[in-house]
């Protein structure tokens, strides 16, 4: 009697032509959307664990569910977009990583892994690369007319100074930049209660439910108050008008070059300015996953300034 | 469709003229309950007025977002003696016969029955909390509580 032959195995280094898909699963012998009976092999469970271990994914299972699917998208929209990674010692925690360049890569598919998207996963695997914040630090003590309030919280993460703000780059540099120099022109100085805002609540003491798609969640918002000489424009001179003209000069100069003001708002909100990000947009859901979870992570920020 | 124009006439001026239900009724009583507990056992209420059903608010507003953050931030950090007490603009209505507020957000500050600092909307900067306990703590600074919109107000309840 002859011993029937061991299946051919399905690695997730060599894929070959299989894309790896919803649906698909370990168990099942389902691969790149069709069964086959002749192969064994745990790609579906190797590709989870990778992006476990990239930090786009939770659990793993060995079935190509929807969690794994968004976790894949959070990958590749990272690799899309993000020219940094964080490598991390084995066994260290994030905080103690060390930010490094790397080059975007595109995927073909959105939300399917092919062989090549499979490689650099691995090559972020062997190297310990892990995905990180897209969030900068700012520091305020660089600029000639934006300061921080009293009142400012600065929150905890590794390495914080005094003095500095997180914010999303391109927001960040939009302070720095307009920001800075529209307050220089307007006379004005500009006081900083609140940039990037963390989704968890306190466990107690709340009284409301948090704003679920502020734009602080993304770093794409600050809250200032306009000081124009002794006169602190409060929230309350603006809805009594009772605002400075530099003040107003300098709102609308930001105004003209694409920043909305929150005392547009139909809720007014005289304090807020941002930059419009789409709160619906993929832009802002990947952003919010990566700078949320980072910052909870403890993962160190960059400096902008 | 006139007919459902009607029928929704109809139902909308029945529930109008039906007043509070006795969910609402019963919450207003513990608010109440809740207030007097609080002004025999000296200590300071911060009445906060807002919707129940922040849906249309919290998911992207960022004037919600604010004022639910400086709020919660105050909340935390506030200290023993104050009891803060939130109910919707209905039931500060059947609760408060003064001050009169205009919208569904305000905040009232009550030192004692009589006395109280009113800020009508919604409070965007932790300053504006910062005077208000100022004034609990009876060390108030007018021209800042003018500045950042907070009313001496008399109180009233029922």
């Amino acid at each position: 009697m002859a011993t029937p032959a061991a299946p051919k195995m399905l690695l997730f280094s060599d894929l070959g032509a299989i894309t790896l898909r919803l649906g698909d699963s370990d168990g099942n012998q389902r691969w790149g959307g069709r069964f086959w009976p002749g192969l064994a092999g745990t790609p579906v469970f190797e590709l989870q664990s990778a992006l476990v271990a990239v930090g786009t994914l939770a659990v793993t299972s060995g079935n190509f569910d929807l969690e794994t699917q968004n976790g894949l998208k959070r990958f590749q929209w990272y690799r899309e977009n993000m020219v940094f990674r964080l490598k991390v010692a084995p066994g260290a925690g994030p905080s103690s990583g060390v930010v490094t360049p790397c080059s975007a890569f595109v995927s073909a598919m959105p939300g399917i892994c092919d062989q090549n998207l499979g490689a650099d996963l691995l090559e972020w695997g062997s190297g310990n690369f892990v995905t990180t914040t897209p969030l900068v630090r700012l520091n305020t003590k660089n600029l000639s007319n934006v300061h921080l309030s009293e009142q400012f919280t600065t929150l905890d993460y590794p390495s914080a100074q005094p003095g500095e703000i997180l914010l999303h780059p391109d927001f960040a540099v939009a302070v720095a930049g307009v920001f800075n120099d529209e307050a220089t022109r307007a006379n004005v100085h500009l006081r900083i209660n609140q940039a990037f805002r963390r989704a968890d609540v306190p466990p107690s003491g709340t009284v409301v439910a948090p704003a679920r798609k502020s734009r602080h969640l993304v770093g794409h918002a600050v809250d200032l108050n306009i000081v124009d000489g002794a006169t602190i424009n409060t929230a309350s001179m603006f809805l009594t008008k009772k605002a400075t003209a530099a003040a107003l000069a300098f709102i609308q100069a930001v105004r003209i070059q694409g920043y909305r003001w929150g005392g547009d708002f139909s809720n007014v909100d005289p304090v807020h300015f941002d930059d419009a990000l789409d709160p619906e947009s993929e832009d802002y859901t990947m952003t919010r996953f990566f700078a949320q979870l980072c910052f909870h992570s403890q993962h160190p920020m960059r400096q902008l300034n | 469709m006139r007919y459902f124009n009607r029928l929704f006439t109809f139902l909308l001026s029945f529930a109008l003229l039906r007043g509070p239900t006795p969910a609402h009724a019963q919450r207003s009583d513990k608010a109440r309950a809740e207030i007097k507990t609080a002004l025999r056992s000296k200590r300071k209420i911060v009445l906060i007025v807002a919707p129940s059903s922040q849906k249309q608010y919290a998911q992207e507003d960022e004037a919600y977002g604010d004022w639910a953050d400086r709020l919660n931030t105050f909340s935390v950090r506030a200290t023993a003696d104050i009891k803060i007490i939130r109910v919707t603009r209905a039931q500060y209505g059947q609760i408060v016969v003064e001050p009169k507020i205009k919208g569904d957000f305000a905040t009232l500050f009550m030192l004692d029955p009589k006395r109280a600092l009113l800020y009508d909307g919604m409070i965007l900067e932790n300053e504006v909390y910062q005077c208000a306990v100022a004034y609990l703590n009876h060390a108030p600074n007018d021209k800042s509580l003018a500045n950042y919109g907070l009313r001496k107000v008399g109180a009233r309840t029922k």
